[in-house]
């Protein structure tokens, strides 16, 4: 009997070696598909981005390394005697234009415009000199233009823009607006809207700052544009809220249009409480009317018209409740969790640690996979859950067998092996994780 | 220093940085180095460090008395019965006599006399619950008069102690400072005085905020353990293992829940009391004298002429909250043992340079 939910895991790039041998600089920081899927994007901690193209063969689709380029390098900043990470935070796509791919990369302080196309090279073959053999001709009517040949095809990436010297703080994202000609770009405490022509100018549209730094209570996240409505963006906040702002209100969007926040009782706060409820990622719905948040122990599904509270709440590893004073000790506490939502809406999927991941039906409750981004992960001998649950784990390449989530102990999971980057094909069941310094990608 | 490196600070336990959000020059704050992200920087300097273990399973559970003194017994003074903890009565070391303050027990200093004791023996430690606070019952309960509260001591000290030949050491932790500075002199052998964190004039000026920080904090508790959890949480008591031990004896049973042992508003009328003119009672005490703080308040101007000229020891405690005793008893413990070492009486005998010359014979 095949499982209903076929997620198989297809192809797994980067270098296989233990955790103690990765270099840093290798370890993915970020992964994207552009609009059409056809090309997947990675950033790495070492500044580099590394693209994949994807090929259709006949065993199914494959994608394929297509360019590698360093987008950033590492900087000193002399004022503030502080270095500069060329750590990749987000790379976002824009639509391609004249056979060229563009791209929004960004680290920590710097926002770049990347163009990446085709370019032949030309070869120089013959010029009058024919390189020193023959002698310079006698007259201008024997002068001859010198012969090219094109000998081969590259990638070449080239800066267009460079959008740098707006952010006091660490960017933390990056997002285009659906009028194809302003984006946004978040720190810990402004967004700020830029023109991507120009790159010497940019608005201030969220100022979080408090005036004494010491009375600091709130930093801002994530930051995103509406999909369809270039007036809207949200953002969320380490408080646990997500806040919808409209730029036509006002040219500073310190008030919110609406905010989704699902006030906690009281009663039941501990001294993690506000930890725990910090948003690590938001993100709409394709057609903008759904949020998807994530926190570091749920994922929330928010409807658009509905700010009370969340139309689904996920527990992602409830198991962890009782270690949380472990994780804050080790600092895992503060791991930033992406979320990614199905193109068509229906699935949205997140990370876990060990290695795992969990995709969700959001239509109905039920139907969950969890999956684990490991080399082993194909070998997994074949278990069945004693009650039939659908909740699998290390799904084998035919689609069989697997763990349940109510079987994982979390003593003997690995916190360094988590999944904290992946991004959604905008057009099918592909997802495209990052395991530390690897690459998976898993298709339905 | 490379800002945000969280990924190669995994796997260290403790933080090796500093959770300082303040800047060196409030208009610049803007060039303040950020050791790692905003957001983790931010919360680890609001929220005070948990607790050890994980609680989220169960409430913290009480500690008894006894693994922290050796005695405890009633003694009628007048018209109460004292608790009185102590250990080491029968030795022939110094004995520390220990006043806690307003709305605490003698079990604040559980941990402190189990260190001592442990560290010095022959050391002889008194703890007892004031009038009205702890397992002293008695009438007059209310009547926390500094004159009272003094003669208490005096008596109990008289009765715990009679015809007492050992050196004394008088400590007192913020009211009960108060109360041992005018102690002084009425108790025998008193070798040294020590005010644990009560400064005359920080403490007069913050009079008028304390009742609307005992009216903040909950009237009721569901349980003992919510009470040891409250004090934990709103660091209190920064010490897990001395507020198991103390908050219980702060708490007495009001119908199915707890309240408070002592209702502290209606002494608010001899608050001034306990403090005007502590700051010269402590200088001109006959005794040497130590001042412990944790660092927040600061001198006045009588004690800082007054340490300006030698007058008395200022030890400085800055990790400590108010509770400095139960926040960080070794230190203290340690700090009060070499007070009494460094200011023990010295027994020289007397000798005599030049005999006297012989009785001369009578003429």
């Amino acid at each position: 009997m095949e499982s209903e939910h076929g997620w198989k895991f297809t192809q797994c790039f980067g270098d296989k070696a233990d955790l103690e041998d990765v270099t840093e600089a290798d370890i993915i920081s970020t992964v994207e598909f552009d609009h059409t899927g056809d090309y997947l994007a990675t950033g790495d901690k070492g500044g580099r981005v590394v693209l994949f193209e994807r090929s259709d063969n006949k065993q199914g689709c494959e994608y394929k390394f297509y360019t590698e380029f360093q987008s950033h390098e590492p900087e000193f900043d002399y004022l503030k005697s502080l270095e500069i990470e060329e750590k990749i935070n987000r790379i976002k796509w824009l639509r391609p234009n004249n056979n060229a791919l563009y791209m929004l990369t960004t680290n920590d302080k710097t926002i770049k415009l990347w163009k990446v196309c085709e370019k032949t090279l030309k070869q120089v073959t013959e010029n009058n000199l024919l390189d020193g053999d023959r002698a310079p001709p006698a007259d201008i009517a024997n002068l001859r233009l010198p012969k090219l040949m094109s000998c081969e095809n590259i990638v070449a990436a080239i800066p267009r823009k460079i959008y740098a010297n707006a952010h006091t703080y660490h960017i933390n994202s990056i997002s285009v607006n659906s009028d194809g000609e302003t984006y946004l770009s978040a720190d810990d405490l402004r967004i700020n809207l830029w023109n991507l022509g120009i790159n010497n100018q940019s608005f201030n549209i969220v100022d979080i700052k408090p005036a004494n730094m010491e009375d600091l209570t709130e930093v801002i996240t994530a930051a995103e544009f509406h999909p369809a409505s270039c007036n809207y963006f949200m953002y969320s906040s380490s408080k646990g809220t997500v806040k919808l702002c409209d730029m036509r209100e006002a040219a500073l969007c310190d008030q919110h249009a609406k905010q989704f926040e699902e006030v906690e009782d009281p009663a039941s706060k501990n001294f993690f409480s506000e930890i725990i409820s910090s948003v690590s990622d938001v993100r709409f719905s394709a057609d903008g009317r759904y949020v998807l948040s994530r926190d570091y122990l749920t994922l929330r599904l928010w409807d658009i018209n509905m700010e009370r509270e969340p139309v689904r709440t996920i527990n992602v590893h409830d198991y962890l409740k009782p270690k949380l004073c472990d994780l804050y000790e080790n600092d895992c506490i503060f791991d930033k969790f992406e979320c990614n939502i199905s193109g068509d809406g229906k699935q949205a999927m997140t990370g876990s640690y060990n290695n795992y991941f969990s995709i969700y039906n959001l239509a109905d409750e039920g139907g969950d996979v969890m999956l684990q981004a490991d080399k082993n992960a194909f070998r997994a001998k074949r278990v069945q859950g004693p009650n039939g649950s659908k909740s699998k784990v290390g799904i084998p390449r035919n689609g069989r067998g697997g763990l349940r989530k109510e079987d994982v102990d979390p003593e003997s999971i690995d916190y360094n092996r988590k999944i904290l980057h992946s991004s959604w094909h905008p057009k099918e069941n592909t997802l495209a994780v990052a395991a530390t310094n690897n690459l998976f990608i898993f298709t339905d | 220093m490379r800002a945000g490196q969280a990924w190669r600070a995994r796997g260290d336990r403790g933080q090796t940085s500093e959770h300082s959000l303040a800047s060196s020059t409030p208009e610049d704050d803007d060039c303040v180095c950020w050791p790692m992200d905003l957001r983790q920087g931010m919360f680890k300097a609001r929220t005070p460090r948990p607790p050890p273990g994980g609680r989220a399973g169960g409430e913290p559970q009480p500690l008894a008395w006894s693994d922290y003194f050796e005695n405890r017994q009633a003694v009628p003074v007048g018209d109460t019965r004292f608790n009185v903890y102590s250990s080491g009565l029968g030795g022939a070391g110094p004995v520390f006599v220990l006043h806690h303050g307003a709305g605490h027990s003698g079990l604040t200093f559980g941990l402190l006399a189990r260190h001592m004791c442990a560290a010095e023996p022959g050391i002889a430690v008194v703890a007892f619950d004031a009038r009205g606070h702890g397992g002293t019952a008695g009438d007059n309960e209310g009547d926390l008069q500094l004159e009272r509260l003094v003669d208490d001591l005096v008596g109990v000290v008289d009765a715990v102690l009679p015809e007492n030949k050992r050196d004394v050491v008088l400590v007192g932790h913020s009211m009960g400072g108060a109360v041992v500075a005018r102690a002084c002199r009425r108790i025998a052998h008193v070798l040294g005085l020590v005010l644990i964190d009560i400064v005359e004039g920080s403490a007069m000026e913050s009079l008028h905020a304390i009742p609307g920080f005992i009216v903040a904090r909950p009237q009721t508790f569901a349980t003992v353990g919510s009470a040891i959890s409250w004090h934990i949480d709103s660091a209190e008591i920064q010490n897990e293992e001395s507020a198991r031990l103390s908050v219980p004896s702060l708490i007495a049973p009001a119908g199915d829940a707890w309240a408070w042992r002592t209702a502290l508003l209606p002494t608010e009328p001899f608050w001034r009391s306990w403090y005007q003119g502590l700051s010269s009672a402590f200088a001109t005490a006959p005794a040497a004298r130590l001042l412990i703080l944790a660092g927040t308040d600061r001198l006045d101007k009588e004690l800082l002429i007054a340490q300006m000229q030698g007058k008395f020891q200022l030890e400085l405690l800055p990790a400590a909250g108010h509770t400095i005793q139960e926040d960080l008893p070794e230190r203290v413990g340690d700090t009060l043992v070499s007070f009494w070492r460094r200011n023990q009486r010295l027994d020289i005998p007397v000798r005599r340079i030049n005999p006297p010359p012989p009785a001369k014979a009578q003429e």
